[in-house]
Formats: structure tokens, C-alpha cells, sequence
């Protein structure tokens, strides 16, 4: 392993103190001078028109500034899904609709001096609904006579994918399997909030939200007002994590439009029930997986369908389903491969985007089915993994990509040793023996993800490095830091190629008045996109001061060498010249300023090989699970933070564990509303349930990535909730995918065996 | 809740005196984890807040001639921790050292458990098994009622406009032991789906005159059936066959399910996993006797 | 009401709503924003403070229950510019990932050592049982407790 300065060093969170202090404010904690605040009413029907609305008692509460419904609100369209201008969207929302499409949706905003009192004025709205039929189960809205939710119908398909000829392959062993997962909330712990203010003599508006899109959020609400992108101006704010939850604009437009309105200072920060219901869940998924096997375990072929439920708006749902199709090819080598699905419409809350953008959802259909299939071929499920998983560099099929140096072999070999697979697989069939209460299984999976956005659509990063006057550094690049360390990640690749410490260099996140434009935060592609951005403009800095330096000591570049902010010649080390030296000949002598600025484009997307393992008891009288065990092996290319990047492992099991075992948001058959709108309900695991977990990184350089770094944020979840339904399966003899597995699904399983 | 009168008296005198001219609309805050989402939730306007915080008298246990005299505004973990309640309420002490997180149990109170009558309270089943009894302070005096007095049978408390939880009266037993068991849908910090206890006497080694108590399975804790399988490890099925048919029975009179219980797996599962929460009580029973 | 209590060591008297949450008293009205909610029903911990040296939910507190008491936040455990053992454990551990859920957990840990300065693990567990966390599996908030824990021994048992 090279020796690094700063890379792979244990360093915390660059807003550690802030945090740990209290001192740090994310939008609900902002205040400004006569700031509004804004509060929501929801419809309290499944499908109708809005016949009229009574604003009156509202408008007269003293403290109330403005009601706003789709009576005085433009009837404009937008989408949240939207990043940049030239992107085709469904364009389905309006800050008010007349048609409300499910229980829940927002009908009117009142702005006020208190949330208190904007709380009450919402009360004192009185809606009139003419309802209309509705629809509320997939299979239901598939139907042509369903109530049609857009007039566009209820059924969005994606284009099919089809490599090689599935239909036509020969001599093998037909397997299907059929998954269905459930809705799920991101369950951020900081709700959705947003601050804007409104500068009528610059006629500017600012807004500070916590996004993983600055540039989204500005094109559309540009774009929605009519107002030059110029005189936008996001600012990225700390979130209280996303998991997706952030990835699309939300608040945004009506906060900036009633910002705008009443050319204030406004703030909306959503409760935990809106943070449920009135951002997005988590697809519900069902899929149909069939395979084509070799009897040695060869896979020939596989097809996918899945259909996701979109909720009552389209939003980014079809994008979701396609995203499905493009990444199920991540994993195995596959000659010939079938893909279709469709997102549809219901009367239901929204759905959206989830961390990891279709990769769990795959994981979950195909390792589910693998671990099927490799049972009924009698076969270990790593023995089979092994035959058939990608090599290094090896290209994938669905966009003949290579997969980078992907080490998916290892990521096994290392589990199944460090994990005692085989000793432990031994020791459940000896416990499982006994008939007693207790049932054991172990269960893994493997699953991979994305770098960067490649091929999908390009991918751009830009930075720009500005040295100071006392050689110190700023940069500007366009990072929505998760929560999860990205900030610090790119200080210390700055830090790494500049040997400029840490506390001299400000990074700061996405801004749109000073940042080049970026797609946004997600796919996983900070640390490698990002990076490498920071990485190529910090070279190119250094490239532009070693020319500066060289000719303020009237030598050749060649003969400098550069050791912490210290240009000197090797042969005569007093001939030296340091940082803000540099600057100042610079400055006073050339006449020309120290900066740069790169755009980088990846041409790559490396995948982060990741391996499941873990060790379940099962109580036959009461049905719960007990994770007692379990393991995560994660070829991450380098980890630029290890610390932070096990704390995101322990994430993606905790989430995991929620997927397989107990996380739902339950919908009302007879109304489409959501039955869960609180943490009360909706149980995750917490610090007594969750189990001890063993990390292992695989720390093999990938050659695109800065200093070797690849992906981490979102595959920690990838493999783990297939893992545990596998365990579980494993103990019971049985074959459930049909997610959550929670006590009662359990019991009723161990019921129709007994039967 | 601005323009809401907040009254917290700091004695028992003082509380006395506010009741007769109490508001209509008056809330009683205990601990607040109980009425405090309430209040959120449903946005009642409540004119008046009577807070039972600050009085001295509320959150004392005393033994007095034979019973254990428990101040309504005790908390869980001040009761799990009570060296007295350990002693001759066992059961009461692990049902409250389970209630809730951390924070709920140093703030939530034994008192504020009865009255808020959740069906899956963990308090008021131990208040039951132990024959306790509820003290209540009125404008006139205090009256005192058994559990069966205090619960109506769908669940609904006896307690009048102006009436005050004062104390839970628990009979000393010194040859009494007890436990407590529940089954959630999480290991700690979980809401109980069923919660049984048990008391008993240990004659020769044997268990004797037991009973039992189940919550959550009905509106109110319910007497668990045939308490006297309890006695061993050996008649565990019988006991907990008793006990799923009379989840069952309580399933078949409710004329719809629960809100949240979709599927018939869901609406069967009380019923199937009371095995589980049985032979968790009988393994609690054996550890208390070692 | 006129109320009086202490507020992260100093004694403060002010006129205040006795029925109002605690919470939005200590972000509005204190002007600390360090406190947080995450779910409004005391299912989450974001919110938590120490009242009268227990961990509470402040938003199931209403400001009168404060009178007469002692409250601490997560702003008061910083002094003389000096972060707390806990604090700086949470740094050192990498406790910290979105940070919402930080200050909660950082007064669950202060009230668990308080009463108890040499907890077991498992101890740790209960005590932060009710505190959510998302971005990590609570396993380096646990070492951090153990962390502090084991930093106040070495100062002899530092007071609050």
C-alpha cells in the first residue's frame, strides 16, 4: 500500500464539531428577520376535484400573511424529478392541483408570523370535494376500464432490454421465482425543510435547502417563476441525512414561489406524517424472474419483469423502472438476457427515489432466485456465485461496459473464509436437528452499483482552485455532503496532491452563484466523479505553481521539487521558494492571479463488488428473526475515509435488516392512504436490535478512480436484505419472497408446513 | 397551546383546593409521554393544564399497615430501581424497567399508565395480578377502587370530571413472587403485542396458588386461562393453548381488525405466537424461583 | 407563568408559556437550535435533554415541568471552550455521520454517565435504546460512549 498523508486516514466528519455542538444549522434551525413560516393543509379524499375552498377564516387569524390554493396559484407544471433543462419529464405536478390524486396531497400552504398560528389558519380552511373513482391496487389500474389517474391512462412501460436471444436458449434448467417488496420510508431523521428569501432591490432569490441537486433545484424553480437562472441563486445546506429522500425538489418550488409572493424571508419544515406521505416511499416491487441454467450452474440466460407501483404522480418512477433493466447485468456474466417493466399510477402516495436507484431491487428479484435456483440444483450459493460472477474488467452486456477492476471472486473467497461459512452452515443443520424452538440459518448475497453516471448520461464534474494570499487554498465544487463525509473525502484528495493541510483548505458545498454546474449528489458518483475532479484541477494548480515558482527563481521547472508548500532545486536546497511567496511573485511581478478550473468527464463507472453474510435464528413460537451475526465484504477501490465508510456499512445493514424483516408503510386497501405516518408504527432497528457486524474492505486500486477510490454510499444496502431472506429460508426449509418477513408472515409460513 | 391557563400546584393541599373550580376542558399532565402526542395529534382545546409535577406527595412509596402505597407520579424507572417494589412486586419492577426507552421511563409515571388505559399499557395488568387498588382524589375526598372497580370492561376508567389519580395501593405479600413477560415487535423500546404475569407461592418447591394476568390482547388486561398449567415446564402446550383460544375468542367478537392488521396472517398472529410469550413466562417463572 | 430554572448551569427567571413544548421553547424561545425534532412523539431521541439529571424528551415536556429544575442541552456541555469527553469521543470515533440525531444521543450518554460513570455495554445499549440513528449501526456511537466513558475516569471523574 502506498504511503499516503491524508488518504485512509482515520479523520472525522469535516462538520464534525458543528454537529456534535449543536452549532451547526440545518434549514429548520435558520432564522432570519421577519421570517414566515408556512404550513400545509392535505386532502382528506383519495380522488376528486376541489369544488371550492373557504380561505376566509384563515385570511383573517392575525399573524396570517397569505393563503395560496390552485385558486390564486399558477396552473404551471413541473417535475421533481428534473436536473437540468434539457431533460424530457413527465411534468405532471402544479404547486396545487384542482384534481387531488390521493389522500395526503397537498391543497393549500398558508404563510404566517408563527407555525403556530399557520397551523391553526390551515385548520380554519374549509375544501369542498366532488370526489371521483378511484383506483388503488396495481393490478386494479392495470386494467382498461380503471379510473384513469393522468389523461395519458395509468400504465407507463419502459423500453424492453434484450441481449443475446433468451427465447432461444437450449438444454437448460427453467427456474422462476416471483418477489414482492414492500414501500418503505427513507426515515432521514431530520424531516424535509427549506428556507428562501426574496431580495426585491436586487429582485434575487436565494434559497437554502438540503439537496443532492443545486442546479436541479434551480432549473425548475427558474423555470416555474420565470426568472433568469442568474438571479437564483441554491445554496446546499446540511440535511439530516437523505437515502434518496433529498434527490428530488420538493419544498422548493411553492417556498420559493410564496418567498417570491410576499418578497420575504419564509421557512417550511415538514413533520415526520409529511415527511411520509408527501415526499416519496420506497417502490413497491413485483417481479418475475425466470432463469436458464446449465445443470453444473452455469447461468444461459435470464429475464426480468417487474412492475413498481408509482403512487398517484409519475414523478421518476418509469426512470426507476428502467434503471432496474440497466443494472441487472452489474453482477454475472450472462449471454443472453430479457428485461421489461413498467411503473404504474394509483391513488396512492408518490413513490421515488430510494438509495441505490433500482440496484436493492435487483439484488432482492435475482439473489433471491439465485439462492433458489442453487438449492434445487443442489448446489452451495457461493460454489455457484463463483462459477458465474464477472472477472475484473470483464464488459457487462446491457451497455458492453467494463466493469473496472471489480473484484467480485474476492469479495467472496474473503467471506466465506472470514465468516466461517462452511463450519457455520454445518452448525446450523446440527441445531436445526433438534426440532426445537429456535431455528438457524445462514444466507448471503452479493450485488454491486455504480461510480458515476456512465454511460447513463455524461457525467461532468468541475472544480475550481483558487490559492490565497497566504497559501491557503479555496475550492468550489459542487458537493451535497450526505451526512456521510464527501466534504472531507474531497478536502483530503486536495489535501493529498496540494501537501496544503487540511484546516488551510475551504471546500464548502454546492452553491449555485459560485459552483459550475453539476448533475447533483446521487448514484454514488461523489468520491469518484467529484474526486477526480478535485484531483485533475489540484494537479493542474500545482502544475501552474511549480511554472510560477520556477520563474520566480529564474530555474527550469524540471529541476524543482515540491515538498509541503515548499518549492526548492534538489541539488541546492536554499533555493526555495514557498506557497505564499509564489502567490506574491504572482501577483506583483507576473500580474496574473493563482486559480483553476477543470471539467472532468467520466468515462467509466467501476462497479464496488459487495458481499452479504449473515446468521439468523428464527423463533418458530413467535416468528421474530434475530440477525445474530453477519459480515460485509466490500471491494470499495480505496477508502478515503475508512471510518466513515464501516459507519455507512453498519447503515446499509440496519436498512437492510428493515427491508427483510420489518419496515412497511402500510396503504389502505378501501382508501390508498398511507396506514403508517409516524416512527411509532413504523419500528427500525435500533441499538439493542441491531447486531454485531464484521466490515472487511478489499482495498485493490481502481485505476479510473482518485487515488484508487470507487463507490460506497449506497451498495452497503445493496446485498443485505437478500442475504437475510436467504438465512431465513435457509432455517426454515422454506421459499419466502415476499418482503417484509415479519413475525406473522413467518408464522403463517410455518402454519401452511405443518398443514 | 398558547392562551391555555397552566396550573402546577406544589402540594397535595394545593391541588385539593384547584379541583373544585377546575375548567371543563382541563388536561392532567402527568409525566406527559402519554397526553403530550395526544395533544399534537387531535388538537383538542383544552383550556387549562393541571400538572401533577411538582407535588412531593405524588412521587413517594410508602409501606403502610400491609400495603405498598405507590405515588401516582412515581416513574417507571424510579419504580424499577425502588428496592421495596423489586422485593414484593417483582413482576411491576420488569414490566417497568422494559416500558418505553430510557427517556420515557424517567419522566413517564405508574399513574399516567392507568388512566391513559392504553390496552397494551404494561402497568395495569401488574396492578391487576397484584389485586391492587387505585386511589383517587376528588373535590370531595378520596375514594379508593379495585382494578375491576376502576376498568370497565371495554376498557373505559372510572374517574370522574376533577378526579385525580393519587396512588396505586398494593396488598404486601412477603411469600408472593412474580413476573413479568412481553413479546413486541422489537427487543427493547416496543409496544407490547401480549405482556403476561404471573404471581405465585413456592410451597416444597412447587408453585401454588397462581395467577396470571395477560395485556394487550383485549381492551382491558384479562385473567389468563387455567393459571394453574403454570405450576411447571410440563403442561406448557395446554397453558398456551388456553391462552391462543382465548385470543382467538376476543378476535371472533371484534366485529372488524385492528386498523394496521391487513392480512388474515396479521389478524391471526396474537392467537399463533402466544405459545412464544408462554414458554417465555414459564422460563422467567423458573429463573425467579433460582 | 414566571419561571425559574437553570439552564446549562446558569439560573435564568422568565416569563414563559407553561403549557408550550419544550422543545420549541428551547429553539424559539432559548434561541438553541442544538435540540431537534425528528418525530414530535418521543419515538426518535433527536429531541432529548437532561431535566433534573435524567435524559427526557423535550418534546413531551411541557415548560412548566421546568420550573424549579435544571435543564442542560446539548450547547451547554462545551466549556470554557473545551468540548466534553462525550463530544470529543463522537470526533474521535467518527460518531458522526448527518449529525441530526448527535446532540440526543450525545445527552442520553451524559445522563447514563452521570448516574453511571463505568457502564458495560450493554448498559450503553439501553441508554441510547430510544435514540434513532440512520447513517451508521450505532456501533461507533457505542465506542464513543465507552470512549468517554473511559476519558472521565482518566480526568477522575470530571463533575458536569
Amino acid at each position: 500500500m502506498k504511503d499516503f498523508h491524508v488518504i485512509g486516514k482515520e479523520l472525522s466528519n469535516d462538520q464534525a464539531y458543528g454537529k456534535v455542538t449543536g452549532r451547526l444549522h440545518y434549514c429548520g434551525d435558520m432564522q432570519a428577520p421577519g421570517m414566515l413560516y408556512i404550513k400545509l393543509k392535505h386532502s382528506t379524499i383519495t380522488h376528486g376535484m376541489i369544488r371550492s375552498i373557504d380561505t376566509s377564516k384563515a385570511e383573517a387569524l392575525p399573524g396570517v400573511r397569505a393563503v395560496y390554493t390552485c385558486e390564486n396559484t399558477p396552473d404551471k407544471r413541473y417535475d421533481r424529478g428534473r436536473v437540468g433543462p434539457w431533460e424530457s419529464v413527465p411534468n405532471q405536478e402544479q404547486l396545487f392541483s384542482r384534481q387531488v390524486r390521493f389522500v395526503g396531497e397537498r391543497v393549500a400552504a398558508v404563510a404566517a408570523e408563527s407555525e403556530e398560528i399557520a397551523e391553526e389558519a390551515c385548520r380554519l380552511i374549509q375544501v369542498e370535494y366532488a370526489p371521483l373513482p378511484f383506483v388503488i391496487s396495481v393490478d386494479e389500474a392495470e386494467q382498461d376500464s380503471a379510473p384513469r389517474i393522468h389523461p395519458d391512462g395509468n400504465v407507463y412501460p419502459t423500453d424492453p432490454v434484450d441481449r443475446g436471444d433468451y427465447a432461444a436458449i437450449q438444454g437448460a434448467l427453467c427456474h422462476t421465482s416471483q418477489s414482492h417488496i414492500s414501500r418503505m420510508t427513507h426515515l432521514a431523521m431530520e424531516t424535509q425543510s427549506c428556507r428562501a428569501g426574496y431580495n426585491a432591490s436586487e429582485g434575487t432569490l436565494t434559497i437554502w435547502t438540503g439537496c443532492q441537486s443545486v442546479f436541479g433545484v434551480r432549473s425548475t424553480v427558474a423555470e416555474f417563476l420565470d426568472v433568469p437562472y442568474s438571479k437564483v441563486r441554491v445554496i446546499k445546506a446540511p440535511m439530516g441525512g437523505s437515502f434518496g429522500v433529498r434527490q428530488e425538489t420538493l419544498l422548493e418550488p411553492l417556498t420559493a414561489y410564496v418567498a417570491k409572493d410576499l418578497q420575504a424571508e419564509v421557512r417550511l419544515v415538514y413533520t415526520r406524517e409529511e415527511q411520509i406521505v408527501n415526499t416519496m416511499m420506497k417502490h413497491s416491487v413485483d417481479a418475475r424472474v425466470e432463469s436458464k441454467v446449465q445443470p453444473d450452474g452455469t447461468i444461459l440466460g435470464l429475464s426480468l419483469s417487474c412492475r413498481l407501483d408509482a403512487g398517484a404522480y409519475l414523478t421518476v418512477s418509469r426512470d426507476y423502472a428502467s434503471t432496474m433493466g440497466e443494472k441487472i447485468n452489474k453482477v454475472y456474466r450472462i449471454p443472453n438476457l430479457h428485461f421489461d417493466g413498467r411503473a404504474v399510477c394509483t391513488n396512492t402516495p408518490i413513490n421515488g427515489s430510494f438509495r441505490s436507484w433500482g440496484s436493492c431491487e435487483v439484488a432482492l428479484c435475482l439473489e433471491n432466485h439465485w439462492n433458489m435456483v442453487a438449492r434445487e440444483l443442489g448446489m452451495d450459493p457461493i460454489e455457484f456465485r463463483l462459477k458465474n460472477v464477472h472477472e475484473p474488467f470483464e464488459d457487462e452486456l446491457v451497455h458492453h461496459v467494463s466493469v473496472g477492476n471489480a473484484h467480485f471472486r474476492e469479495c467472496l473467497l474473503r467471506g466465506r473464509e472470514a465468516f466461517r461459512w462452511e463450519e457455520r452452515k454445518a452448525e446450523c443443520a446440527r441445531q436445526n436437528c433438534a426440532q426445537r424452538r429456535y431455528r438457524y440459518g445462514v444466507g448471503m448475497a452479493v450485488a454491486s452499483h455504480t461510480s458515476s453516471f456512465y454511460p447513463y448520461r455524461v457525467d461532468v464534474a468541475s472544480t475550481t482552485a483558487k490559492l490565497q494570499e497566504d497559501g491557503s487554498l479555496i475550492l468550489h465544487v459542487s458537493v451535497h455532503d450526505h451526512g456521510c463525509g464527501t466534504i472531507m473525502a474531497l478536502k483530503k484528495i486536495a489535501s493529498e496532491v496540494t501537501q496544503i493541510p487540511l484546516d488551510q483548505i475551504l471546500l464548502q458545498e454546492a452553491d449555485t452563484r459560485d459552483c459550475l454546474y453539476d448533475h447533483g449528489c446521487y448514484a454514488s458518483r461523489t468520491v469518484y466523479s467529484l474526486g477526480t475532479s478535485v484531483k485533475t484541477c489540484c494537479e493542474k494548480l500545482m502544475g501552474i505553481l511549480k511554472s510560477r515558482a520556477a520563474a520566480a527563481l529564474s530555474c527550469t521547472e524540471t529541476i524543482l521539487h515540491y515538498e509541503d508548500g515548499i518549492f526548492f532545486q534538489e541539488t541546492d536546497k536554499s533555493v526555495r521558494i514557498s506557497l505564499p511567496q509564489v502567490y506574491e511573485h504572482s501577483i506583483r511581478v507576473l500580474g496574473q492571479d493563482v486559480f483553476c478550473s477543470v471539467t472532468t468527464n467520466a468515462q467509466a463507472s467501476p462497479g464496488v463488488p459487495a458481499a452479504h453474510f449473515t446468521y439468523v435464528q428464527v423463533d418458530t413460537y413467535t416468528g421474530f428473526t434475530r440477525v445474530l451475526d453477519c459480515l460485509s465484504v466490500h471491494d470499495v477501490g480505496r477508502a478515503i475515509n475508512p471510518d466513515l465508510c464501516r459507519g455507512q456499512v453498519g447503515s446499509g445493514i440496519q436498512q437492510g435488516m428493515g427491508m427483510a424483516l420489518c419496515e412497511e408503510i402500510k396503504i389502505s386497501p378501501k382508501t390508498g392512504e398511507a396506514l403508517i405516518t409516524n416512527f411509532k408504527n413504523y419500528e427500525v432497528a435500533n441499538a439493542v436490535d441491531m447486531p454485531d457486524y464484521q466490515v472487511i474492505f478489499l482495498e485493490e486500486d481502481e485505476p479510473s478512480g482518485p487515488f484508487g477510490a470507487k463507490s460506497i454510499g449506497e451498495v452497503v444496502l445493496v446485498p443485505v436484505a437478500p442475504a437475510i431472506v436467504a438465512a431465513v429460508n435457509d432455517a426454515l426449509g422454506t421459499q419466502l419472497h415476499h418482503l417484509p418477513l415479519t413475525p406473522a408472515v413467518i408464522l403463517e409460513a410455518l402454519e401452511a408446513q405443518n398443514a | 397551546m398558547s392562551g391555555t391557563a397552566y396550573l402546577q400546584p406544589d402540594t397535595l393541599e394545593e391541588l385539593q383546593a384547584l379541583l373544585p373550580s377546575l375548567p371543563e376542558k382541563t388536561a392532567v399532565l402527568a409525566g406527559g409521554t402519554d397526553l403530550m402526542p395526544k395533544l399534537r395529534a387531535r388538537h383538542p382545546d383544552y383550556s387549562c393544564i393541571l400538572s401533577l409535577w411538582k407535588i412531593p406527595q405524588l412521587r413517594a412509596v410508602e409501606e403502610q399497615e400491609g400495603w405498598l402505597k405507590i405515588g401516582a407520579m412515581v416513574t417507571h424507572a424510579a419504580a424499577a430501581r425502588d428496592p421495596r417494589i423489586c422485593r414484593w412486586f417483582r413482576g411491576l419492577s420488569m414490566a417497568c424497567s422494559h416500558v418505553g426507552s430510557q427517556q420515557i421511563r424517567n419522566k413517564g409515571t405508574l399513574g399516567g399508565s392507568l388512566v391513559n388505559a392504553s390496552p397494551a399499557g404494561d402497568i395495569a395488568p401488574c396492578v391487576v395480578l397484584y389485586h391492587g387498588e387505585v386511589e383517587l382524589l376528588g373535590a370531595g375526598g378520596t375514594r379508593r377502587l379495585t382494578m375491576d372497580q376502576f376498568l370497565s370492561s371495554d376498557g373505559r376508567i372510572d374517574l370522574k370530571p376533577g378526579e385525580i389519580l393519587t396512588a396505586i395501593w398494593l396488598p404486601i405479600d412477603e411469600a408472593l413472587d412474580s413476573c413479568f413477560v412481553k413479546l413486541g415487535s422489537r427487543r427493547e423500546v416496543t409496544i407490547a403485542q401480549i405482556s403476561l404475569c404471573a404471581a405465585w407461592h413456592t410451597e416444597d418447591g412447587t408453585r401454588t396458588q397462581i395467577r396470571a394476568v395477560a395485556g394487550a390482547i383485549d381492551r382491558r388486561p384479562c385473567p389468563f386461562p387455567n393459571p394453574q398449567l403454570l405450576a411447571d415446564q410440563t403442561q406448557a402446550e395446554e397453558a398456551a393453548q388456553g391462552l391462543a383460544q382465548k385470543i382467538q375468542e376476543i378476535r371472533l367478537q371484534r366485529t372488524r381488525p385492528p386498523k394496521l392488521k391487513l392480512t388474515p396472517a396479521e389478524q391471526l398472529y396474537k392467537e399463533r405466537a402466544a405459545k412464544g410469550v408462554v414458554y417465555d413466562l414459564l422460563d422467567a417463572m423458573e429463573a425467579a424461583n433460582h | 407563568m414566571k419561571l425559574e430554572f437553570t439552564l446549562n448551569g446558569r439560573p435564568r427567571t422568565m416569563e414563559a408559556d407553561g403549557s408550550k413544548r419544550l422543545l420549541d421553547f428551547i429553539r424559539e424561545d432559548l434561541h438553541l437550535t442544538g435540540t431537534k425534532e425528528g418525530c414530535g412523539e418521543g419515538e426518535c431521541g433527536a429531541c432529548t435533554v437532561m431535566l433534573n439529571g435524567d435524559a427526557v424528551h423535550s418534546c413531551l415536556t411541557m415548560v412548566g415541568q421546568l420550573d424549579g429544575g435544571e435543564l442542560w442541552t446539548v450547547e451547554g456541555l462545551e466549556q470554557n471552550g473545551e468540548l466534553d469527553a462525550i463530544q470529543k469521543a463522537f470526533i474521535k470515533k467518527s460518531a458522526v455521520q448527518c449529525g441530526f440525531c448527535v446532540s440526543g444521543m450525545v445527552m442520553s450518554i451524559k445522563a447514563l454517565l452521570l448516574k453511571n460513570p463505568n457502564p458495560t455495554p450493554d448498559e450503553v445499549k439501553m441508554a441510547i435504546a430510544g435514540n434513532i440513528c440512520r447513517c451508521t449501526g450505532y456501533r461507533e456511537v457505542k465506542a464513543a460512549a465507552q470512549e468517554a466513558a473511559q476519558a472521565q475516569h482518566g480526568e477522575g471523574g470530571e463533575a458536569l
